[in-house]
């Protein structure tokens, strides 16, 4: 008898979970084809750097590959890999590298910084000289620390900032096509 | 044995999979910025394309349960019997064969296998870690032996940890209540530079214990402490060394002379037991994206079994490559080898002979993960040979077939073998007893002849994501058993004792039942689990899980099995969860979980409902009040061990306090 008492007892708990969220389940139930963060950003890094002029200094020489440095997360360097595999982008081969500190960045022409602590951010633009490097992060304050591009995901899409100030210091120029689909920031570092 | 996680599984079919999903370097820069892209936590998404049964528990899913052990999240997963026997000791089983002494799993914490060689069981009170510091917990359904190797039989538990980079800074937590009177713990973690990290922590608690009665003694709560260590350090830009440590102690003196069954045995708890490993890994990652990675581990156990003490050695090595050979094929090569020394001191009621073995297990094993129609269609083909030191060598393949139609869909298919190893308890074990009903004494005896227990597993399942907030996973299973321990009664056809065995009755006074693989079984069922985002901070998710078993004796084998080592597992068991986010940082975690009759009807199905509040204060601590077993006084959740008599747990109400800095 007991028993029965809390075996109802449970299903009437069950009725409550479920009032109030049982109507909208499938009204919007098309199946979603879409792509995983990761996927995303190993895309948005190929997309951008079709966008972005380098300075001659940046390729040693002419046929030099055109270097991603992924720091951070390993999928995002895997992603990348698959996708840039026999691609090339003005005339440069394509090659993905992963970077396990920030010296490593330097001879890179797109570094990729993933989610860090503010902390770490500081010691990075500290030393920072600016050489030719798109440097594309996704933490809140990048931009405005000194970064290039920031990638965020908003109500599952791709977003993002470009400081094109930063850019500048690194003699980088961003084709205006771009520019379109970005929020314009500066940071206040001003030119050195 | 294995260190590799159903992560790096998803990493390595990642690559293959971009191109399946969408040629992204394909598209104008505007169609790219229209593209819909999923949530990165949304574990069921990144495991859509893995061929099996798996259920991941993350780390914010443990730290809203606001569990202290191990045992009380997996409660979460499907296809998973949780119940808790007695204050420290769990039966902890996937898709069947349940009991204290289930060992037909495997349970990984950082690659490290925590079985104990002893019995093949996992001792859950003894591998107690940091519940803060997990990253999350995978749970994988069915056998997994071609990866993971011995012991992956029913299922496997992979805990993973988050690295010292990801706990930088520090965390004190106390809680306290009714049932657990104390769990106090702290965590400090540093970046030393770029290339490295460490962390420390230690943990201190009184596990409550429960009651035969509701009115009788309380035993008193059970003291533990342990403390650990880890270090990782990236010694070029493409080789990461990890170094942990923990160290862990039990003391109690309490023993109890406890009448049950009509059996009067002496219930001890485990005593005075102390534990410790260090571990070791490298990896290594060339160029190409290829991993390399070797492990080492060496696992130290000092058990007071009251009746018996045992001290466990174990060291073990292990090795694995992934190669991307071309776009179609990511093969992982591996092997190792473990050793185990055992050394017992017994006494006249429970004592091993011989009374020190070391064992030795070898392995080598290949799985390629082969792409047969981009977007659509792979196959997963592996298979692991595994040679024992006292048993010869099994073999345990595996083929898996993975069709994804859309990109939200995706069924998979897998047959595959595994095999549980023998343990010290298998080979050696004495114990002489007196059966109920049955006028003359039997001694239990382990055999040199004991072999493997072999399982042939057949799964199919399906995951379907209907949109980004609705997910359902479902899961069916035929397991076939044979060669399953049991004890074999000198017995004629006609039941009587054979001369042999009266012979020997004169000579050792008890009848002797020897350790054969004289039972086969079948368990079938199915899981299925559905995950719907209300809104963002308010998920409910919900599973039913379902296990039909049957066994049967070979001829002269004996049914003594089930009273010695019975198994149980609900025929049905379903939950319901719920987690909502509110404003001004108050939180709320609701459970209601169903487990059904035990089969034969040896324990009535139960209901129960679990709660959490929490709230937090800036942005460095948490308040916490939460319930446990809340529907009745006094929850019976397992019948009766061997040498173990079920409790009663108690209600839990407890409060917690958390704070990081």
């Amino acid at each position: 008898m007991l028993q029965r008492v809390h075996s109802k007892l449970g299903w009437l708990v069950v009725a409550l979970l479920l009032a109030g969220t049982g109507a909208p389940v499938l009204a919007d139930g098309k199946p979603a084809e879409s792509i995983s963060e990761d996927q995303a950003r190993a895309g948005f890094l190929y997309q951008i750097a079709q966008y972005v002029q380098w300075p001659g200094a940046a390729f040693p020489l002419d046929g030099s590959p055109l270097r991603f440095c992924i720091m951070g997360q390993d999928s995002v360097a895997a992603n990348l890999e698959a996708a840039v595999r026999g691609k090339s982008i003005q005339g440069h081969a394509l090659v993905v590298m992963r970077a396990r500190e920030i010296t490593h960045l330097q001879g890179c022409q797109v570094a990729y910084i993933g989610p860090v602590r503010e902390r770490a951010l500081r010691d990075l633009f500290d030393t920072w000289m600016y050489p030719p490097v798109l440097l594309v992060g996704e933490s809140s304050r990048f931009t405005e620390m000194g970064g290039m591009v920031n990638l965020a995901f908003t109500e599952g899409r791709v977003s993002f900032e470009i400081n094109t100030a930063a850019a500048e210091r690194a003699g980088l120029v961003f084709r205006s096509q771009l520019l379109r689909f970005a929020r314009l920031v500066t940071d206040h570092r001003g030119s050195r | 044995m294995g260190t590799r996680s159903i992560s790096r599984l998803v990493l390595l079919l990642g690559v293959a999979l971009l191109s399946r999903a969408q040629d992204l370097t394909s598209l104008s820069f505007e169609e790219f910025m229209d593209i819909k892209v999923s949530s990165v936590n949304k574990t069921p998404q990144k495991l859509s394309r893995t061929p099996g049964a798996v259920f991941v528990i993350t780390g914010d899913d443990i730290r809203r349960s606001g569990a202290g052990s191990l045992p009380e999240v997996l409660r979460m997963a499907p296809g998973v019997h949780v119940a808790r026997i007695s204050g420290t000791s769990w039966a902890v089983g996937i898709r069947g064969f349940n009991g204290l002494y289930s060992n037909k799993l495997l349970v990984m914490i950082d690659g490290r296998t925590v079985y104990n060689g002893l019995f093949s069981g996992v001792l859950w009170s003894e591998n107690l870690i940091m519940m803060d510091d997990i990253e999350r917990i995978e749970v994988i359904r069915g056998p997994g032996a071609t990866m993971w190797g011995a012991n992956a039989v029913s299922g496997v538990i992979n805990v993973i940890s988050k690295s010292a980079r990801a706990t930088d800074g520090g965390i004190a937590g106390i809680s306290g209540g009714s049932f657990d009177p104390v769990r106090a713990r702290v965590r400090y973690g540093k970046k030393i530079n770029d290339m490295s990290a460490w962390r420390a922590w230690a943990q201190y608690s009184l596990t409550g214990q429960t009651q035969l009665s509701p009115g009788g003694p309380r035993v008193s709560p059970w003291p533990t402490a342990l403390a650990g260590a880890r270090l990782e350090v990236e010694t070029s830009p493409n080789d990461a060394v990890m170094l942990e440590g923990q160290v862990y102690r039990n003391t109690s003196p309490v023993s109890q002379n406890v009448t049950s069954g009509g059996m009067a045995i002496i219930a001890t708890n485990q005593s005075g037991s102390t534990n410790g490993y260090l571990m070791a890994q490298w990896e290594h990652t060339n160029r190409r994206g290829d991993v390399s990675k070797l492990q080492f581990f060496d696992n130290y156990d000092a058990l007071n079994g009251g009746m018996f003490t045992a001290a466990v050695q174990t060291m073990d090595v292990d090795f694995h490559h992934t190669i991307h050979a071309g776009s179609r094929h990511s093969l992982i090569l591996g092997g190792g080898g473990r050793a185990n020394d055992i050394s017992t001191v017994g006494s006249a009621v429970f004592s091993f002979d011989p009374a020190h073995s070391t064992y030795g297990i070898f392995n080598a094993y290949v799985q390629d993960d082969w792409t047969l129609v981009r977007d659509r269609l792979s196959v997963e083909l592996g298979a692991r040979v595994e040679a024992f030191s006292h048993v010869g060598s099994a073999l345990e393949p595996t083929a898996k077939l993975m069709w994804t139609p859309t990109a939200g869909t995706g069924y998979w298919a897998s047959f595959s073998r595994a095999v549980r190893t023998p343990a010290h308890t298998d080979f050696a074990v004495r114990v002489p007893l007196t059966v109920p009903g049955n006028p003359l004494p039997i001694e239990l005896l382990g055999s040199q002849q004991f072999r493997p227990e072999v399982l042939d597993a057949a799964e199919v399942g399906g995951r379907f994501e209907v949109n980004r907030k609705l997910g359902f996973d479902v899961s069916l299973f035929r397991h076939w058993y044979s060669g399953l321990h049991s004890y074999q009664l000198p017995l004629n056809t006609d039941g009587s004792i054979t001369a042999s065995a009266l012979s020997s009755l004169a000579e050792s006074f008890a009848i002797p039942a020897i350790t054969v693989n004289g039972m086969n079984g079948i368990n079938q069922g199915g899981e299925a689990t559905a995950r719907y985002d209300i809104q963002p901070g308010w998920q409910v998710s919900g599973s039913y899980s379902s296990l039909f078993s049957m066994t049967s004796y070979r001829t002269g084998s004996s049914s003594l099995n089930s009273f010695f080592v019975p198994y149980y597992t609900p025929k049905h068991q379903w939950q319901i969860r719920t987690s909502r986010d509110f404003e001004r940082a108050w939180s709320t975690d609701l459970v209601l979980r169903r487990t059904g009759d035990f089969p034969g009807h040896a324990l009535p199905g139960y209901t129960q409902v679990d709660c959490r509040i929490a709230k937090r204060a800036g942005d460095t601590l948490e308040f916490s009040v939460s319930g446990t077993n809340l529907l009745r006084p006094y929850q019976q959740e397992f019948v009766g061990q061997f040498l173990y008599p079920a409790g009663l747990v108690r209600r839990g109400i407890e409060a917690g306090l958390h704070w990081s800095f």
